[in-house]
């Protein structure tokens, strides 16, 4: 064995694979490995200089180059024309507002989940329908695992140590879907925060893992639900607001829609129903009542959010705009809410991907 | 065959150990302060007044889950020595250090409080941040059941040690 700076000579293929776990190089899972033409394949195609930097992700602070970050998304099983989504997706999470060294290390069970937007999805196959956030299809699997490969290498982000995440959740290995494209009556996602119709793009959001709303029925039955399953007393929007995901699936959403319903009307009247009074929050005991004090004092969270009338209904969010939501998933009647970490951070930056050169 | 490897050796420079102070009585101190252990920060800073002396600034953060902002730093590393706290969560560990690192950089001598569950963690952080020796007050993390005055009572101890290691060499 044979070693340079950035890279080493191995014999064979097992020995490689078992020198990534020896180095703790991979998270757990074996990997691709990264061979000197498969990686240079995708700095090419990509057409960035290869020691450009995007910043340095925390918290190890390793400056994240495109070299570095194609090594890790071929580890993760990405093809050159998956690289310009992994790129985009990275300077999103390095945006000061989605604050990734905070999210990276939380207590929170809380991950980072790209969703990719536009006519890219479906050109590279990004499953967007059925078995959304599951497993199956390479270019969700590949770009989501390569994301988390280059926090695990560049970011150091290893459990019990930089990470503190109390519980985690399987979204650490791979986290990422696709917005449904053809099959959805509304604006799209990245078009609603500023991106051209028809151009592709990702957002990155911190969030838990879905959490499903069984929704049947007219509109007003459907939001009851959802509204109801977003202000579950355990999660950190009621006690912390920030942002919080709704993904809702393409038959809702056509129902939604022929019953007059735009995507802002929902999200409105989602706004205004899924809240907790102060009394609940309350009863959650002095330290969840503190949080909210210390929100308002703070100055991130609006006054009239405080905690001193125990009828008050306090909202998830600062603002409507604050809840995101997605259209995707089967034809069937189960939506899913995705909570956020908070108004600590996590928060939603979209990026738009650069065209392959 | 010829394997690349995902992250390079880092150029991670030691930064160099501050000296610390002679005495706490009558020295500037600054206290950047997450505000996520109020009662024990309230108790921490009371303390160092009047019990020891100091003469304390406290630099209240907006959000106590992000490093503080540059010029709070700068305006922080104005003082003699500094303490740092509260470490209390995974998030908040991250910010506490990072803001204690980069007050070390800038040759000022910190302490920074840390709950014991992430003492861990903080010292990962400031070992791969480059400052490894940088000092620590671990007190007892805070239980569903303590009472105001335990978390006082914590805070008085924590001052001793944090005391110590301000004019430690």
């Amino acid at each position: 064995m044979q070693e340079a700076l950035h890279s080493i000579h191995v014999d064979g293929y097992e020995e490689a694979i078992e020198l990534f776990y020896e180095r703790g190089l991979t998270d757990g899972l074996p990997i691709v490995l990264p061979t000197r033409s498969k990686v240079e394949a995708l700095i090419t195609a990509c057409g960035r200089d290869a020691d450009e930097s995007l910043g340095v992700m925390p918290p190890r602070n390793d400056k994240v180059t495109i070299a570095k970050l194609a090594v890790n998304a071929v580890m993760g099983g990405c093809k050159p024309e998956h690289f310009p989504i992994v790129i985009a997706a990275i300077e999103a999470m390095m945006q000061p507002e989605h604050n990734l060294g905070g999210v990276i290390q939380t207590t929170h069970m809380c991950a980072t989940l790209t969703i990719v937007h536009g006519p890219i999805a479906r050109r590279l196959n990004f499953n967007s329908r059925e078995g959304l956030f599951g497993n199956g299809y390479r270019a969700n699997a590949a770009v989501g695992r390569a994301l988390r490969l280059a926090m695990w290498n560049l970011g150091g982000a290893t459990p019990g140590s930089t990470n503190m995440s109390t519980l985690s959740n399987p979204a650490d290995y791979a986290f990422c879907i696709a917005e449904e494209a053809e099959d959805n009556p509304w604006e799209p996602m990245h078009v609603e925060r500023g991106c051209a119709p028809g151009s592709d793009a990702v957002t990155v959001f911190a969030c838990e893992g879905p959490h499903s709303a069984d929704c049947h029925g007219s509109p007003g039955e459907m939001l009851y639900v959802l509204a109801d399953t977003m202000a579950a007393l355990g999660n950190n929007n009621v006690h912390a607001g920030g942002q919080a995901l709704v993904v809702i699936n393409p038959r809702q959403a056509t129902e939604f829609a022929k019953a007059g319903w735009t995507k802002n009307d929902v999200r409105q009247h989602l706004w205004e129903n899924a809240r907790r009074s102060v009394a609940e929050i309350s009863a959650c005991g002095e330290f969840r009542r503190g949080v909210r004090r210390m929100l308002v004092e703070q100055g991130r969270n609006p006054v009239r959010f405080g905690v001193d009338d125990p009828m008050a209904r306090i909202p998830l969010t600062n603002s409507p705009q604050d809840l995101h939501i997605v259209v995707a998933g089967g034809r069937t009647y189960f939506a899913a809410v995705c909570p956020g970490w908070g108004a600590h951070g996590g928060y939603a930056v979209t990026a738009p991907i650069r065209p392959l050169a | 065959m010829e394997i690349m490897l995902p992250n390079w050796p880092k150029q991670t420079e030691i930064a160099q150990a501050t000296s610390g102070v002679a005495t706490v009585r009558g020295v500037a101190l600054a206290f950047v302060d997450d505000y996520l252990d109020a009662e024990l920060a309230d108790e921490v800073e009371k303390e160092l007044i009047e019990a020891y002396g100091a003469r304390v600034k406290r630099f209240i953060k907006k959000s106590g889950n992000s490093p503080s902002p540059k010029p709070v730093i700068e305006e922080a590393a104005q003082y003699e020595a500094a303490v740092v706290g509260v470490a209390m969560c995974g998030s908040c560990t991250a910010a506490t250090v990072a803001d204690a690192v980069a007050l070390e950089k800038k040759g000022v001598r910190t302490v920074t409080i840390v709950w014991d569950t992430f003492e861990k963690a903080a010292r990962s952080a400031a070992r791969i941040q480059g400052t490894p020796d940088i000092r620590f007050a671990v007190i007892p993390s805070r239980q569903g059941s303590d009472t105001a005055e335990e978390q006082r009572a914590k805070a008085r101890t924590a001052v001793g040690a944090i005391v110590e290691l301000l004019v430690a060499t």
